[in-house]
């Protein structure tokens, strides 16, 4: 099956200051990846789940491949056709969509929820002769009355902006939903009906997801595969169920370890990674995990590990991927950390 | 210092445009020394009252009904200078966001100097050492170079860290700690979950932790006490609270906790209907509405609570004593 979205080396990069740090000061900042040569692929249909802590740059991603963000290398690839232009991203927002985080901040406080689910059509120029039938039919999709139409934003619960976000996203019947933490600051029993409503609504319209996350018990349920990122760069990537069973990347196996088990009579014994996220000023050499990592070595000081194919389907980028089979920790990932 | 704390048919009101709105109802629960307490549920069930209501925090529209008593010191009845002495010398609070906790203005060190107010017998460069040790006690290598620095220039995880160290610093019997690693990520929550484990060895007083988190309370608490719309439903040791739960609504919040599966699911699991308004709390049971074990008295009488067993309590008609 060829892809849906091919991603190849994209890197993002921001430079010090802004514009007039760069005009006043003859010797700027220099320039930082936060996004780093990123390969990464989707099929049609697929859901994919996009992890990583804050700062790791899920975000950012999410938001290049829309063209919202300018990549500064690298090429997307969306339903086989190179998009470079402007107006390229401008077609392909036509068949992806994006549910941007803060769901209230993202909906225009001024304007009733019946205007903003039809927001997308006029701006991307396609008549419907009824709005108010349309934004109808779009709340039915996603399960809220037909009196919401009249509704503001200000006037709904968490759980139900987080549905008229959807059903936004849906609007122009997209190929590809990008959803940026959708259920972030959700109640455990309304995140799964939220994410059971994206499921359903994915199995009947058959789009592709990209779910940016960093919940890892969430992602576990609602992913087909997992792509995990740190510090701008993908460390690893595979079927979400391989890749919880077995985790070859030292950084993926102390995010699962990290994980609080909602059973006391299993707690935690020392925490798995010490320390913090470097930051992207400074990145550090050699592999980027290296001043965490349990298990690095001197070559992992000096040289950056390639990114690389271990079994099919399989992509890690470790010097020293950690083998599968051994004794099962606590959070049962086969892949053992010493 | 070290006391009991007990609430005693605790009840909170905010007096609104929009009438009276019952945050909390009823509610009876007790700490011990060396106990570290949880108290969870979700949004809108109270617990941010109840803490708020502990730590003598309440805006001027709330009316407070029953007792919150402090080693037999009725909190609610002091006035306002005797509680803010309380609060300060005996009484810690660690917010959800560190970041709002500091003056960004002053440096870390200035800040925890102040924290020390209470301490007329030390000096400052006494007040300053202890500082340096409670740093280091909290995990802050180079505790020198951290008191020169502003808030802003630490991570969450290390504003959280002084943030605890600054509560501990007043040698508080109750240090109460609001979401204390929400607002962290996964790795720095293990390692604040881990700490905040180490201290309770040296610490005698008493930890109540608030969250919606099923794995933090699980991970850190003694006893548990599970809220809903207001009321505290169940109560128990953390055992028997997450093994042997028995009231409807504990049961249900457990099972959508999606990280007690490890195999996919097709579809998680939710808690169908709405939160009650609490403007006008039901006669009967607040969760009647959405309980699938409702029967007729749910919805006209208020359940009683029941005894399981000397530590085990439930607020339902469906749980019988054994």
């Amino acid at each position: 099956m060829s892809p849906l979205l091919a991603i190849e080396d994209l890197s993002v990069s921001f430079t010090g200051g802004g514009v007039l740090n760069r005009l006043i000061n003859p010797f700027p900042l220099p320039a930082f990846n936060v996004i780093d040569s990123v390969t990464l692929s989707m099929l049609p249909r697929e859901t994919l789940g996009l992890v990583g802590e804050s700062g790791s740059g899920k975000t950012t991603l999410a938001r290049t491949i829309l063209g919202l963000v300018r990549a500064a290398a690298g090429r997307i690839a969306f339903e086989g056709r190179d998009i470079r232009t402007q107006a390229d991203f401008r077609a392909m927002r036509r068949r992806s969509a994006m549910m941007f985080q803060d769901p209230v901040a993202s909906l225009s406080p001024r304007l009733r929820i019946g205007m903003l689910l039809t927001e997308p059509q006029v701006i991307q120029g396609v008549l419907i002769p009824d709005r108010r039938a349309a934004a109808r039919a779009l709340l039915a999709l996603v399960g809220l009355p037909a009196s919401f139409v009249d509704r503001f934003p200000h006037e709904l619960s968490g759980g139900q902006a987080r549905r008229v976000g959807v059903a936004r996203a849906l609007a122009m019947k997209p190929h590809l939903l990008l959803a940026d933490e959708p259920t972030a600051g959700l109640d455990v029993s309304v995140q799964g009906d939220v994410l059971n409503l994206i499921g359903e609504l994915k199995r009947e319209l058959g789009f592709a997801a990209m779910i940016v996350t960093h919940n890892l018990a969430m992602i576990r349920h609602v992913s087909d595969r997992l792509a995990i990122m740190y510090l701008g760069r993908l460390v690893e990537t595979g079927p979400t169920q391989d890749v919880f069973s077995s985790p070859m990347h030292p950084y993926t196996a102390t995010l699962i370890q990290s994980e609080p088990i909602p059973d006391p009579r299993r707690r935690s014994q020392n925490p798995a990674v010490s320390g913090e996220i470097p930051s992207v000023f400074r990145r550090p050499s050699g592999c980027e995990f290296h001043t965490r990592c349990p298990i690095a070595q001197e070559r992992c000081r000096a040289e950056p590990p390639a990114y690389r194919q271990i079994s099919a389907g399989r992509m890690v980028r470790c010097h020293f991927p950690l083998e599968t089979g051994g004794q099962e920790p606590r959070n049962q990932p086969k892949g053992k950390l010493p | 210092m070290t006391g009991a704390l007990a609430a005693h048919d605790l009840s909170v009101r905010y007096e609104t445009q929009h009438g009276a709105v019952h945050a909390l109802r009823h509610v009876d629960i007790e700490a011990h020394p060396g106990e570290v307490i949880g108290i969870v549920g979700e949004s809108g069930c109270g617990k941010s009252t109840l803490v708020t209501a502990m730590a003598n925090l309440l805006p001027p529209n709330a009316r407070i009904d029953g007792c919150i008593s402090w080693n037999g010191v009725d909190l609610a009845k002091l006035d306002a200078h005797r509680q803010r002495l309380l609060r300060g010398d005996e009484i810690a609070l660690v917010s959800q966001d560190p970041m709002t906790a500091f003056n960004p203005v002053l440096t870390i060190g200035d800040q925890l100097v102040d924290f020390q107010h209470h301490r007329r017998d030390l000096g400052r460069a006494q007040k300053r050492a202890r500082i340096a040790a409670m740093l280091g006690r909290v995990g802050i290598s180079d505790a020198e170079r951290r008191m020169r620095s502003y808030p802003h220039e630490l991570s969450g995880g290390m504003r959280q860290r002084v943030a605890i160290a600054a509560a501990l610093l007043t040698d508080p019997g109750l240090l109460i700690a609001d979401e204390p690693t929400t607002a962290l990520d996964v790795t720095m929550e293990a390692q604040i979950i881990h700490l905040l484990r180490e201290l309770r060895r040296e610490y005698n007083g008493i930890i109540i932790v608030v969250s919606h988190h099923l794995g933090v309370i699980a991970e850190l608490c003694d006893r548990v006490y599970v809220m809903y719309a207001g009321e505290v439903v169940e109560g128990g040791e953390v055992d028997a609270i997450f093994h042997d739960a028995r009231h409807p609504y504990t049961q249900a919040l457990l099972a959508c906790d999606p990280a007690r599966f490890h195999e996919r699911l097709d579809r998680l699991p939710t808690i169908p209907g709405s939160l009650p308004n609490l403007t006008q709390p039901p006669s009967g049971c607040v969760y009647a509405p959405r309980c699938d074990r409702a029967f007729a008295p749910c919805n006209t009488i208020a359940p009683p609570l029941v005894k399981l067993s000397a530590s085990h309590i439930a607020r339902c008609h469906a749980v019988t004593t054994p």
